[in-house]
């Protein structure tokens, strides 16, 4: 962990939720910097797929009993139903069988350490298929939620999503603040020198490569892309994109997709989204809808952008 | 025998008709380039705007003397310097 000061924005980064993590507020005192990691580390001991002893963990294997959640999981299922509303089924919580069957059954690291190149299976696995999210039962009163028999939930992306806002909103009361949660940005006001958080969108063909700067003011920004956390197995590449309608990593046109949307969690949810549409249908998906923004770059090398993109570039 | 010779004088051909189609394009061209030329005139000495107005809506450069010899400095095209990012975007998981 470590603390740097550039003029008077405090950078605390540290490591949470299996991905690197910053935080960075502009405030003369950085004391509400520091308490950021605490925040994610509670989160994660909550939300987390590879802990035994996660409240996540301890949902999943309910066998179908009612469960009264706490209230982060509690909200962050909430965020995770949404964006499968939003998404119409395409961004989904409940595709844990699936990623496991894909291979990514333990922590990223422990995979990447495993795969030296070689094949860690000789045969490719069946797909799983994805459970119902439709059939999950939430009492808001009560905080009480009912997963059918044998379902088990994964909120990796969405999690993330939703603890950088989290975590913006909180940091945002010491003055203006930015999280970037594993890739997952979240600004809750502009820097009070600059006219927003200068992000720079990196290219996913050249590493050091920069595509744009944007110009975040307040909101989030969110990339989602087949170049990171995948894996060789049974003779071929595999990534943690899992397209619900195959149970199979998805086969898309588009490598990567960056959006800047209201919050970090809808862009997260929106730049999967684009990831499963491909270029021609999740540019369509974009502009249809005025709060987002996206920059999308095709396995054929193209370059394309929304028409709201230009808005949120540095001039 | 002394050898005979054939002297082939190249028959001279009479105008043809695309010749002369070609000759009354280029003077339709002509005609419709006059007339242009001087509706543009007419259009173009009308008084719109006057020369302070001009002067007035036309961007304010610095004119900076140039001397003999000396080259003539462009116009500086570079975009305002950009802030070094304070994080880079990637998959998010």
């Amino acid at each position: 962990m470590t603390t740097v000061t550039v003029a008077q924005i405090r950078q605390q980064a540290f490591t949470a939720m299996g991905c690197e993590m910053l935080a960075a507020l502009d405030a003369p005192d950085e004391g509400p910097a520091t308490e950021a990691p605490a925040w994610f580390a509670t989160w994660e001991a909550i939300l987390s797929r590879f802990r035994s002893t996660s409240e996540l963990n301890q949902l999943n294997n309910a066998g179908g009993a009612p469960f009264v959640a706490s209230r982060p999981l509690w909200l962050v299922l909430q965020t995770a139903l949404w964006a499968a509303r939003q998404s119409a089924g395409l961004v989904v919580p409940t595709l844990l069988p699936a990623l496991e069957a894909a291979g990514y059954d333990r922590t990223f690291a422990t995979i990447a350490a495993a795969a030296t190149g070689t094949s860690t299976a000789l045969v490719a696995p069946a797909p799983a298929v994805a459970g119902d999210w439709r059939a999950i039962l939430c009492e808001a009163r009560s905080r009480t939620i009912r997963l059918p028999a044998g379902m088990r939930l994964d909120l990796g992306g969405v999690a993330k999503g939703w603890a950088a806002d989290r975590a913006a909103q909180r940091l945002g009361r010491a003055g203006p603040a930015l999280i970037d949660a594993g890739g997952d940005i979240a600004a809750s006001a502009p820097p009070r020198t600059l006219p927003g958080w200068p992000i720079g969108v990196a290219d996913p063909r050249d590493p050091g490569g920069q595509l744009a700067l944007l110009c975040l003011t307040r909101g989030g920004v969110a990339t989602s892309g087949s170049d990171y956390r995948r894996w060789w197995r049974a003779g071929r590449w595999w990534h943690h994109l899992i397209d619900p309608r195959t149970g199979l990593p998805a086969e898309s046109d588009v490598l990567s997709a960056t959006v800047v949307a209201p919050t970090a969690r809808e862009a997260e949810m929106a730049a999967k989204v684009v990831i499963f549409l491909g270029q021609r249908d999740g540019l369509a998906w974009l502009e249809a809808r005025p709060r987002l923004a996206g920059l999308l770059v095709g396995q054929d090398n193209s370059v394309l952008t929304s028409r709201r993109w230009v808005h949120h570039l540095w001039r | 025998m002394p050898a005979q010779t054939t002297t082939r004088t190249p028959r001279r051909k009479a105008p043809s008709r695309s010749r002369h189609q070609d000759q009354k394009l280029l003077l339709a061209l002509g005609a419709v380039g006059a007339i242009l030329a001087g509706w543009l005139a007419l259009a173009g000495g009308a008084p719109t705007t006057t020369a302070a107005e001009q002067v007035a809506a036309s961007t304010v450069v610095n004119i900076v003397p140039v001397a003999p010899g000396n080259s003539v400095p462009r116009a500086s095209t570079r975009p305002p310097a950009q802030p070094r990012p304070i994080v880079r975007t990637r998959s998010s998981r």
